[in-house]
């Protein structure tokens, strides 16, 4: 069983082809996602150019709907936009040793793939299996996108036809639970689902120190109050041995 | 400023932070993943998604806001989002979870603003 089992893993297509199975799991919530881009960019008065221009260049989802609702405010959005990107200086960052023998040109290719569901699914697997690390990034991706891109299409036709408070209220639930379910994965990693939490919980209460930049500052607080509180703890073990 | 200015603006924001760790991919501070800099990095950035989940689910209010205008559904917000937690760690799939947790609020929202 293990003999099939690495086996199975050993060759770049076959990683590429694990990636895609897995896309099925982490990618479901993008067809309702980005079914509602298309549909709230319909109902904007955007045009399918505009709509479809936001999954192909950005492909982020909480920014294209920021830009989608709120384009009217112009220029004020350009300090949201840049704290809503700063975050993918975090992902990249902690992916970025996985990828380290790909080539650049391969890798700034492959950019717009990298979503907080895409790197969860990178993330996860690369804890435990290493082997052909880009493989598997492009196997998870790539059928993410093209299918967000399809569904932002199809939403945007279907327009209005779907359009519901009841819709409205699922979409606003589909990104917590898909990040949250996400999260679950790390599990048993303590550190990890402990900084999720410790957002979740700190958000509320930061915002009112941090206001408007609590997305920015908030989540290094977390981060770097974990790790004081880790090498403390390791400090202290490797002093009681 | 038109929406087009504004998509560039984001579609060129987004690459240049998605790129720029890769520059330094293979300096020590990234390249140790069990080293001080990388955990904050990891760290820092499950914490953001966090808090991006907790802006979606509760339109970004403050604590005493939310403790003010706390409703049932608020209250089924939380539960749902922990129970997932728990059905995706416990199971390690992710769909079954997410569905039914889906499944739940979009029901309740139904029947409460019925």
């Amino acid at each position: 069983m293990k003999g099939c089992q690495s086996s199975s893993d050993s060759t770049f297509a076959q990683t590429l082809k694990a990636g895609g199975r897995d896309a099925i799991t982490f990618g479901i919530a993008f067809i309702f996602l980005y079914l509602s881009i298309g549909m709230v960019g319909a109902a904007q008065a955007l045009t399918l150019s505009q709509t479809m221009a936001t999954t192909l260049l950005i492909f982020s989802t909480p920014l294209q709907f920021l830009l989608i609702q709120n384009y009217n405010d112009g220029w004020l959005l350009l300090p949201i936009i840049l704290a809503l990107n700063a975050r993918f200086v975090l992902l990249s960052a902690t992916l970025a040793p996985y990828l380290k023998q790909t080539s650049t040109r391969k890798t700034l290719a492959s950019l717009i793939l990298l979503t907080p569901s895409i790197f969860t699914a990178c993330i996860t697997r690369f804890k435990h299996k290493t082997s052909f690390p880009f493989a598997y990034f492009v196997g998870v991706g790539a059928p993410i996108f093209a299918l967000s891109i399809i569904c932002t299409y199809v939403g945007f036709i279907a327009g209005a036809d779907f359009a519901s408070p009841t819709v409205a209220a699922a979409m606003t639930m589909l990104l917590p639970l898909q990040f949250t379910a996400l999260a679950g994965k790390h599990w048993p990693h303590y550190m990890e689902v402990s900084s999720y939490w410790l957002g979740f919980i700190g958000a509320p209460l930061l915002v009112l120190l941090f206001k408007d930049y609590s997305l920015l500052i908030t989540p290094f607080v977390i981060g770097g109050m974990l790790v004081m509180i880790e090498n403390t703890r390791t400090r202290q073990g490797t002093a009681t041995q | 400023m038109t929406l087009w200015m504004l998509i560039g603006f984001a579609a060129i924001t987004a690459f240049a932070f998605r790129a720029l760790p890769f520059a330094f991919k293979n300096t020590t501070a990234l390249a140790r993943t069990d080293g001080s800099f990388y955990r904050f990095v990891s760290y820092s950035a499950q914490a953001m998604l966090g808090v991006i989940i907790y802006d979606t689910a509760f339109a970004r209010l403050d604590g005493p806001s939310l403790m003010q205008q706390f409703q049932i559904l608020d209250a089924l917000k939380l539960l749902l989002l922990v129970g997932t937690f728990a059905v995706v760690a416990r199971t390690r799939k992710i769909l079954p979870g997410f569905f039914a947790s889906l499944l739940i609020y979009v029901l309740a929202f139904a029947y409460l603003n019925n």
